[in-house]
């Protein structure tokens, strides 16, 4: 599928029209590759109300922070300030692979 | 992609199927007695695994190859074993999450949550107060709600908060939002109710198909507000969008991506564990209909390749059958069609099929004609009237006429 220009929603590689405007379809020089970068994927938030969605904020030790949506890691923040005993459990390896 | 890609809870749909992701009620036992609860949580299953039962399923899982595992109930610290089990889904290098309710989360037990292990935890939480206490049949749940999301983000944990939106709390969306932004959730997801277990007892709670016109808009508005301002995730839960304009909007993890639905994804790359050891594709699939085996009785090895939930266009019916993007939805989430209809592949929580019947001038309404039986996961039966797009509509009272006309009465909101 690739985006319509539009309305900016998914057009079916078949349609000749976006299903929700009726916009002609007009695919953008670059939506073959984005489409099959992106064919595949799902994010998973486990049906109903079990689980959540990742995203995390790292204070860096020079001061900054950083905002990553794609980590494998999730939520809240990680202070790489904070000594691994400060509140952080002792085996968190993720806190040693944005931190360390 | 980087490295931590293949780590991330997104996924390439063509990769091996594997219980990737599991969702496992510990006990059916609850403290609370929410009225829109699909399992109907209270009281203990009978048969319920043992802790020694349950570490043992602790290594099935591993062997299989599971990524994480979100404990619910009931509520799971309910289990006897609850923390043995964080500690032991760590140890053997599964990301061990929550689901709850926090009524009973103190500063403590938030502690030894974290000290056992736990990921991250989300805490329910269904709207402003009067409704969250009202649709929890709990007086106090809210603030205990917010309670537990403070004593577990002190504790060290990574929190996030989920919401069940239907026609008593919708309105709160925006108001809840300003709560939870300074709770320091990172998360937030947000799914419709569907009519399974309690719900299933409460039609008028349940939003109409064409309701999601204008709610699915504001929600992806309000999930764009959301990272803008305080960088939380608002993540649709998969029974909600399904290719309007704003699918990818709502969809994605961040602005600027190309997600889409993609199709069940139960017994692929998601398995639900019942407290008996029942096992079904998703969590919150009817039991009567998708529970394939029992860890009781079998090794997840022998169950797991029966609980694929498998559709093709072919099986699609309704509006379903002629959509479209039939071909990648395949009717969308599962257990909620079949908690309407009794079967899957119509799917009336459809925006963009609310959309089209509404540039045709008529909408769908959803009509109980059974109630459901009583058991945990169970559903009742609709049926689908089409009308025109401004016939009459009675809604429920709201959750404060609710309130008010108890109190009145000289009933608590708690009162069942």
């Amino acid at each position: 599928m690739f985006r319509c220009t539009r309305c900016d929603g998914f057009v079916p590689r078949q349609s000749t029209a976006c299903p929700n405007c009726r916009a002609a379809a007009k695919k953008a020089w670059w939506s073959a590759p984005l489409a099959f970068a992106g064919a595949g994927l799902a994010t998973v938030t486990l049906s109903a109300c079990y689980g959540a969605p990742c995203v995390i904020t790292v204070n860096l030790p020079d001061g900054g922070t950083k905002k990553d949506t794609t980590a494998f890691d999730c939520y809240s923040t990680y202070d790489c300030n904070q000594s691994a005993d400060g509140g952080v459990p002792e085996h968190d390896t993720e806190w040693e692979n944005y931190c360390k | 992609m980087s490295s931590r890609d293949d780590l991330f809870r997104r996924f390439d749909v063509r990769q091996a199927e594997r219980p990737t992701y599991v969702v496992w009620e510990l006990t059916l036992a609850c403290d609370q007695p929410c009225t829109h609860c699909g399992s109907r949580a209270g009281t203990a299953r009978e048969g319920e695994l043992s802790t020694d039962k349950a570490l043992e399923v602790v290594k099935q899982l591993a062997a299989a190859g599971t990524f994480e595992v979100v404990l619910i109930g009931g509520e799971a610290y309910l289990h006897p074993g609850f923390l043995a089990v964080v500690r032991a889904l760590r140890e053997a290098g599964i990301r061990p999450s929550m689901t709850t309710g926090g009524r009973g989360i103190d500063r403590a037990l938030a502690r030894q949550m974290a000290q056992a292990g736990l990921h991250t935890v989300s805490v329910s939480i269904d709207g402003l107060e009067p409704t969250h206490d009202l649709m929890r049949a709990s007086k106090g749940s809210f603030a205990s709600a917010f309670a537990a999301l403070g004593h577990l983000y002190r504790a060290g944990l990574r929190t996030a908060s989920n919401i069940n939106l239907n026609r008593l709390n919708h309105a709160d969306l925006e108001p809840l939002y300003e709560q939870l932004k300074d709770t320091g959730i990172g998360a937030w997801q947000v799914q419709l109710t569907a009519p399974l277990g309690r719900a299933a007892d409460r039609a008028a709670m349940l939003l109409q198909p064409w309701d999601l016109v204008e709610l699915v808009p504001r929600i992806a508005k309000l999930k764009a507000r959301a990272w803008q301002e305080a960088q939380i995730s608002l993540q649709p839960g998969n029974n909600l969008g399904y290719f309007g304009p704003e699918e990818a909007a709502l969809r994605s993890p961040r602005p600027g991506m190309n997600d889409h639905f993609q199709g069940c994804q139960a017994g692929k790359q998601l398995m639900g564990i019942e407290s008996s050891g029942a096992l079904k594709g998703c969590p919150s699939l009817q039991s009567d209909a998708y529970v394939r085996g029992s860890l009781a009785k079998e090794e997840l090895a022998e169950v797991w390749s029966r609980l694929a939930v498998r559709r093709t266009v072919e099986d699609l019916w309704g509006f379903c059958k002629s959509c479209p993007y039939a071909e990648t939805c395949l009717g969308g989430c599962t257990f909620t069609a079949h908690a309407f209809f009794g079967r899957p592949g119509n799917n009336p929580y459809c925006h963009y099929r609310a959309r089209t019947l509404a540039a045709r001038g008529v909408r769908e309404r959803l009509v109980l004609k059974q109630q459901a039986p009583g058991r945990p996961f169970d559903h009742a039966l609709f049926e689908l009237v089409e009308e025109p797009l401004d016939a009459p509509d009675v809604k429920p009272p709201t959750p404060r006429q609710l309130v008010k006309r108890s109190v009145a009465l000289g009933f608590s909101p708690s009162a069942r």
